[in-house]
């Protein structure tokens, strides 16, 4: 019976430290869309389940361009991506963009911009079925605007 | 029996994965701070991220801002090695990451070597060798000297694989503080010039502060390494209320998306409004914290 409990916490720990490594790697595989953007380095990534979501909330410089990228686990399948200003208006939503992952911003008064990702909850996913999870990472460039 | 031993091994090992699945420490210190905006995501809303402008960013708005380079405001690369505690080690990774970068900013090429070893130094203290070394950052940086756009490059991999290993290995606070004492240093630098020329576009960027700082004081660790983390939290608090009087309007244009290029275009212009009286306080304020980081 130990060798039961040991191995369900080894695997569960394996899971943990897959998990970590695919998130890395995700945000690894969407670097190079950044280009010519300069990554602001600061990586933001998290595990969703279906129908999470999470914000990233930065100052946005006027005179400044940037590019938002949302990088998710290809089960996942295409993520929401929202931005709002200070006043929660919606900026931009990528469901009016074919459901783009990246998009450029060119900002001319300096604000606080909450980037929200979401994974949608599935329409057919039936009871019993285990809900998709995965590594959802929001990246960030910037560029002086020419 | 045995399935009770089962179930409690089954439950153990969930409270693991689930506890570890994402950044717990992270996740419990941002846990008072989070949102839900149901108006505008369906989704439940899970995690909430707080980001300040990176070295390099800030570096590249003081250029911009028209400050001049000024050795005699940088922290020596020379006092790295006093350095032990890991909340100094922490911010001065951060410090030294700014004074890199802004050195690289204005071509000073002998420092910015001098500042690199001290990053380097610093970052094998707080167990980033690995990352110097598999990386060859401190050698490239070195061949390509000369390059400004290529340092550049090199320093954003540098900040990137840095922040991916410390959250990677759950090392939040390290992270943290690294990123306020680089916006502290950043801060630092301006507010310093903007004491003998107070221009108008230093004193635009010293106030456009306000929103990073309360980013900076929501993705504050809750707890640890050392007493002095109270201190600058503490420290932190009081320049927000500095702040709390600064004006800053934005004077929104019209917003144009280009489908083409996919670029949407948030016309407007920012006003600030910031006196002496409130400049000269942050500045005092902001001093003390510096100094407290440094020395």
């Amino acid at each position: 019976m130990r060798k039961v409990i040991l191995f369900t916490i080894l695997v569960l720990a394996a899971s943990l430290q897959y998990s970590d490594a695919q998130c890395k790697k995700v945000a690894k595989k969407c670097l190079p869309s950044l280009t010519p953007y300069i990554y602001t380095g600061q990586l933001n990534s998290t595990t969703l389940f279906e129908g999470e979501s999470a914000e990233l909330v930065m100052t946005f410089t006027g005179g400044q361009q940037y590019r938002v990228l949302a990088c998710a686990s290809d089960n996942l399948g295409a993520v929401s991506v929202v931005i709002l200003d200070s006043k929660r208006k919606v900026v931009f939503n990528n469901k009016d963009h074919n459901g783009s992952p990246s998009w450029d911003l060119r900002i001319g008064a300096t604000d606080d911009y909450t980037i929200q990702i979401g994974v949608p909850a599935s329409t057919t996913n039936k009871a019993g079925n285990i809900e998709q999870s995965g590594c959802v990472a929001v990246l960030v460039g910037f560029r002086n605007v020419e | 029996m045995k399935s009770n031993l089962f179930a409690t091994a089954l439950f153990i090992g969930s409270a693991i994965l689930v506890s570890c699945n994402s950044p717990k420490v992270e996740e419990s210190e941002q846990a008072a701070t989070e949102t839900v905006d149901s108006s505008s995501s369906p989704e439940k809303m899970k995690k909430v991220f707080y980001s300040v402008p990176s070295p390099l960013q800030a570096s590249i708005l003081l250029k911009k801002s028209g400050v001049q380079y000024n050795k005699v405001l940088l922290n020596p690369a020379k006092s790295v090695s006093h350095y032990t505690s890991t909340y100094k080690r922490g911010v001065n990774l951060g410090i030294y990451g700014v004074d890199l970068a802004y050195c690289n900013m204005f071509n000073q090429t002998q420092e910015a070597l001098n500042y690199m070893g001290a990053v380097n130094k610093i970052a094998t203290t707080v167990g980033l060798a690995s990352v110097m070394e598999q990386t060859g950052i401190a050698y490239r940086f070195q061949s390509n000297l000369g390059n400004k756009d290529s340092l550049i490059m090199i320093l954003a991999e540098l900040y990137r694989e840095s922040d991916e290993f410390l959250k990677e290995n759950e090392q939040y606070n390290i992270a943290a503080l690294s990123l306020a004492g680089g916006w502290i240093e950043a801060l630092y630098i301006s507010t310093e010039q903007a004491k003998k020329n107070p221009s108008a576009a230093l004193r635009q960027l010293i106030a456009e502060q306000k929103g990073s700082l309360n980013n900076l004081r929501n993705l504050m660790p809750a707890q640890g390494p050392d007493t002095e983390l109270v201190e600058l939290k503490n420290q932190l608090d009081k320049l927000n209320d500095l702040y709390a009087g600064v004006v800053i309007e934005q004077i929104k244009g019209e917003t144009v998306t280009d489908e083409a290029t996919k670029m949407t275009t948030v016309g407007g212009e920012t006003k600030v409004v910031i006196t002496d009286d409130q400049l000269a306080k942050i500045t005092e304020q902001v001093a003390a914290i510096r100094n407290g980081m440094v020395n």
